[in-house]
C-alpha cells in the first residue's frame, strides 16, 4: 500500500497563542543522524525555538513550541544518535533523559521517532530501542517521497501494527504529512508489541528484516545496485588527490566568502555603533554615566555584535555544505592528514574558520562527535591566525621588514604557518597526555547527496546567532565594561606638561591659531597617555613589567599586552595612546606607525629593537589575547577550567617562545 | 589476496577490490566496535558493496554509505561473493 500524504501545510496555525485552557505536552524528537530530524523540528516550530544546554551538562538541544488543536506542545530536538545502548555520551544522555533520570530536566510526555524511509532496515532497529523506553510514541516516516521514487511501497498500517504505535509518512523538507503528524501527536501510543531484545544485535536485525519483508514492497530496489550518480561524485570528492584539490577549492571559496560577505556588514556595524556612541555622547552630560554608556556599554555591545556577520555567514555556508552531503566527504579526505596529529577529519572546519575568527570556529567544533577530539580542537583552534591578529602583524612586520616586501611577505606567511604548526603539535601533545584515549578509528556515515534546504540553513544560522548573543554576548559585554573601567579609572589630574601646553596655546590663540590648535591637540594626547598610565590597567602594567621584561617589553608594551587581552587589535590603538609624546622628536607630526616605531623607553633607548619586535610578533601569533574566545571556550566545554587552561597554555607557550626569540636575537647581536 | 576459488574463507574487508560484494561476519569483532557498526547498519551477515578501496575506504550497506579507516576495515571479516568480481 502506498501511503497518501496530506497536501503541503500552509504553515498556518503557527504557534503559541497558548491560553490557560491549553493542554501542555512535551515531545522529544529522536532519531539517527541524517534522518531529517532537525528539518522536521524546523517545520514544526520554525523560529519559535531556542537552543539551550540541558542544565548541568554540555548536551545541547533545541527546544521549540507549537500550538495545535488547543494543545501547547514543547518539542525538544535531541542530538542525533545511532543507538540508545551505545557507549557514547549522547546515547547515555538520551537514554537517561527518556527514562526521567536527569534531575534537572522533566521527562517528556512522548517521543517522535524520526526514521528514514529509504533506510528502514537500520532505522527500525533504532525505533525498536526507542519504543522500549516506556513512553507514548509516534514514528515519523520521513523522506517518504524519496522512498516512493526509489520504488518502495510501504504498508503503513502493517508497519504500525508491528511497531505498536502510529506511523506517519512525512516529507519534512516539503512539509507534506506534517499536519497528520500534528494530529497524531494528540494520541501517541505506548508500544505493546513483541519487540526484539535491544541487547541482542542479531535478534534486532532479524526482526527488522522480517518487518520489512512483511510490510515493505520493492525493498530490494534501494541500495542494492550501485548508485552511479553518488558513486561518480564520491569518486571525485573522496579521491586522495582530486578530493584534496576540490576540498581546497571549496574551502578557499568558503573562506573568501566569509571575508567578502562579512566585511561590509562588520564595517557598517562599526559605523552604526560609532554613531550610536556619538548620539549618546551628545545627549548625556559629561561624567561617569556618559563614559560608562559611550565607552563601556555601547562599545561592549559593539564588540559582540561585530562578530555576528562572520558567525552568520560561516554557519549558513556550513549548513548548506552539510545539507548537500559534502561536509562528510570533506571530513573523509582530511581524516588521513589530521589523524597523524590525533585529530579527526571533522576538525578541519574549526581550524579553517579559526583563520577568520576563533569564536565561530570553536562553536563549529560541535560537528566533532568524539569528546576528546572535540576538546583538542577547541583548545588548539585559537592558535590559527585570526583576522584580529592582522593589524598587529602589519604593524610589527612593517617595523621589522618595512623596506623589503619579500621578507615582509615571508614573515607574514611564517606567522600563519607558526600558528598552524602550534595548533597541530599541541593537539598531538594533548591527545597523548591528558586527552589520552583510544584513537577512535574512523567510521563515518556518508549521507546521500541532496539539494540543500535554504530554510534549514537560515533557521540554523538564526539559531547559532541567537546562541552566541544570549550566552557568550552577555558575558563579553560585561567583560568589556570591566576592562573599560580598569582602563579609565581612577581619574587623575592632568600632567604638568599638558597644563603648560594648554597655557601656551591660550597665549597664542589669537596670534597663531594653528600653532595653538596643535598645542591643544598635543595636550590632549599627553593627558590621554597620562590617564592610561595611571589607570588601573596602567598600574597593573607597571606591576607586571618585571614579568615581561625578560621578553624585551617595558611597562608601555606591557600595558599594550594587557589591554589587548580584550581583543588583539586593541594593541595598536592602545600603543597609539600610551606612546603619544614619547617619540624621539615629539614636535613633528607623526603618523600612528611613525609614532609607535619612534617610541622610546624611559631611559631614552628605542622601544622596538629588532629582538623586542620579533619577540612581540611571536607572542601575538601564539598568545591567547582574546577574552571573548575564552568565554566561548567556557561555554562549549562547560567549564572555566578549560578556558583557564587554554589561557595559561597558549600564553605560556607564547611567552616561552618569545623569550627564546628575544634572547637568541640579542645574543646574535641583532640590533 | 583474495582467491575466488576459496570463497568460503573469511577475509578482511581491506582485501576486496572496487565494486565487489560480500557478506559480513562480525562475530570476530570486539563488542564496542561491533555495536556501533551494527547501529550504523553494518549488521552481522548483511551484504555490502565496496565503493572505494584504500585508506579510508567506502562501503555501501543497503542505503547506507560508510567511510571506514583501514584500521577498522581490516577488523571486519567478510565472505566475498563469487560472482561479484
Amino acid at each position: 500500500m502506498t501511503p497518501q500524504l496530506d497536501p503541503q501545510p500552509a504553515l498556518s496555525e503557527p504557534d503559541h497563542h497558548s491560553t490557560p485552557q491549553c493542554a501542555q505536552m512535551r515531545f522529544a524528537l529522536l532519531g539517527n543522524p541524517n534522518t531529517g530530524k532537525t528539518t522536521l523540528f524546523n517545520r514544526l516550530c520554525g523560529v519559535r525555538s531556542n537552543t539551550a544546554n540541558f542544565p548541568g551538562s554540555t548536551v545541547e538541544a533545541r527546544i521549540g513550541r507549537r500550538t495545535f488543536q488547543n494543545t501547547h506542545y514543547e518539542v525538544i530536538d535531541l542530538p542525533g544518535l545511532y543507538g540508545l545502548n551505545l557507549d557514547r555520551p549522547e546515547s547515555s544522555f538520551c537514554k537517561a533523559y527518556l527514562a526521567g533520570n536527569i534531575d534537572t530536566a522533566q521527562r517528556p510526555d512522548g517521543i517522535i521517532i524520526v526514521t528514514d524511509a529509504t533506510n528502514l532496515s537500520r532505522n527500525l532497529i533504532f525505533a525498536s530501542q526507542a519504543l522500549q523506553q516506556g513512553l507514548p510514541a509516534i514514528v515519523a516516516l520521513n523522506m517518504i517521497d524519496l522512498a516512493q521514487r526509489g520504488g518502495l511501497t510501504i504498508d503503513i498500517k502493517k508497519l504500525g501494527e508491528y511497531l505498536g504505535c502510529p506511523v506517519i509518512p512525512i516529507c519534512a523538507r516539503s512539509g507534506e504529512g506534517v499536519p497528520d503528524l500534528l494530529k497524531a501527536m494528540t494520541s501517541p501510543a505506548i508500544s505493546d508489541t513483541n519487540l526484539p531484545d535491544p541487547t541482542i544485535a542479531q535478534g534486532a536485525s532479524e526482526w527488522s528484516d522480517e518487518v520489512i519483508a512483511r510490510s515493505v514492497g520493492g525493498h530490494s530496489a534501494i541500495g542494492k545496485a550501485g548508485d552511479s550518480f553518488t558513486d561518480r561524485l564520491d569518486m571525485a570528492f573522496t579521491h586522495p588527490i582530486l578530493g584534496i584539490l576540490i576540498f581546497t577549492a571549496i574551502m578557499t571559496g568558503l573562506f573568501y566568502t566569509i571575508f567578502a560577505l562579512a566585511t561590509v556588514p562588520m564595517d557598517l556595524i562599526d559605523l552604526l555603533f560609532l554613531h550610536l556612541g556619538n548620539l549618546f555622547g551628545s545627549v548625556l552630560p559629561a561624567g561617569p554615566i556618559h563614559d560608562l554608556v559611550v565607552d563601556g556599554v555601547v562599545a561592549g555591545i559593539a564588540g559582540v555584535v561585530v562578530f555576528l556577520p562572520q558567525i552568520c555567514v560561516l554557519f549558513f555556508l556550513l549548513t548548506i555544505l552539510e545539507d548537500t552531503g559534502y561536509l562528510a566527504r570533506a571530513a573523509f579526505v582530511t581524516d588521513r592528514i589530521l589523524r597523524k596529529f590525533g585529530l579527526p577529519g571533522q576538525a578541519f572546519v574549526p581550524f579553517l574558520s579559526a583563520h577568520a575568527c576563533a569564536i565561530p570556529a570553536i562553536m563549529s567544533a560541535r560537528l566533532i562527535p568524539d569528546h576528546r577530539d572535540r576538546m583538542a580542537t577547541i583548545l588548539t583552534a585559537p592558535f590559527m591566525s585570526c583576522s584580529a591578529r592582522v593589524p598587529v602583524y602589519v604593524l610589527i612586520i612593517g617595523m621589522l621588514f618595512g623596506n623589503n616586501a619579500f621578507y615582509a611577505g615571508l614573515a607574514f606567511t611564517g606567522c600563519y604557518v607558526m600558528g598552524a604548526v602550534a595548533a597541530l603539535l599541541s593537539s598531538l601533545l594533548f591527545r597523548r597526555t591528558f586527552l589520552k584515549g583510544p584513537a577512535r578509528p574512523m567510521i563515518l556515515e556518508l549521507p546521500t547527496y541532496k539539494i540543500p534546504s535554504l530554510r534549514t540553513a537560515l533557521l540554523t544560522t538564526y539559531d547559532r546567532a541567537m546562541v552566541f548573543i544570549k550566552n557568550a554576548g552577555t558575558i563579553i559585554v560585561s567583560i568589556c565594561i570591566v576592562l573599560w573601567w580598569l582602563g579609565e579609572y581612577p581619574h587623575v589630574a592632568p600632567p604638568a606638561d599638558a597644563i603648560e601646553l594648554r597655557a601656551q596655546a591660550e597665549q597664542i590663540a589669537d596670534s597663531d591659531p594653528d600653532e595653538s590648535q596643535a598645542k591643544l591637540q598635543m595636550a590632549d594626547v599627553l593627558e590621554a597617555r597620562h590617564a592610561k598610565a595611571e589607570s588601573f590597567v596602567g598600574r597593573i602594567g607597571r606591576t607586571l613589567e618585571p614579568i615581561f621584561e625578560p621578553v624585551g617589553y617595558d611597562w608601555q608594551l606591557t600595558i599594550g599586552v594587557m589591554t589587548s587581552l580584550l581583543a588583539r587589535e586593541v594593541f595598536v590603538s592602545t600603543m597609539t595612546v600610551v606612546l603619544a609624546g614619547t617619540e624621539d622628536d615629539p614636535a613633528e607630526d607623526h603618523t600612528v606607525r611613525e609614532r609607535i616605531v619612534g617610541a622610546v623607553r624611559s631611559d631614552g633607548s628605542p622601544l622596538f629593537t629588532t629582538p623586542a619586535a620579533a619577540s612581540l610578533l611571536v607572542y601575538y601569533v601564539l598568545a591567547m589575547q582574546c577574552l571573548p574566545t575564552l568565554v566561548v571556550t567556557r561555554r562549549e566545554t562547560g567549564s572555566w577550567k578549560w578556558a583557564g587552561f587554554q589561557l595559561v597554555y597558549m600564553t605560556g607557550l607564547a611567552y616561552l617562545l618569545a623569550l627564546i626569540v628575544f634572547h637568541s636575537l640579542t645574543w646574535m647581536g641583532v640590533a | 589476496m583474495y582467491d575466488p576459488a576459496t570463497n568460503m574463507k573469511l577475509v578482511p574487508l581491506t582485501t576486496l577490490s572496487d565494486g565487489m560484494c560480500a557478506t559480513v561476519e562480525l562475530r570476530e569483532m570486539c563488542s564496542e566496535d561491533c555495536e556501533l557498526l551494527t547501529a550504523m547498519g553494518l549488521t552481522d551477515r548483511c551484504r555490502l558493496r565496496i565503493c572505494r578501496v584504500g585508506e579510508p575506504c567506502i562501503i555501501q550497506v543497503a542505503a547506507t554509505r560508510l567511510g571506514l579507516s583501514s584500521t577498522m576495515a581490516s577488523k571486519i571479516m567478510v565472505r566475498p561473493d563469487q560472482a561479484s568480481d
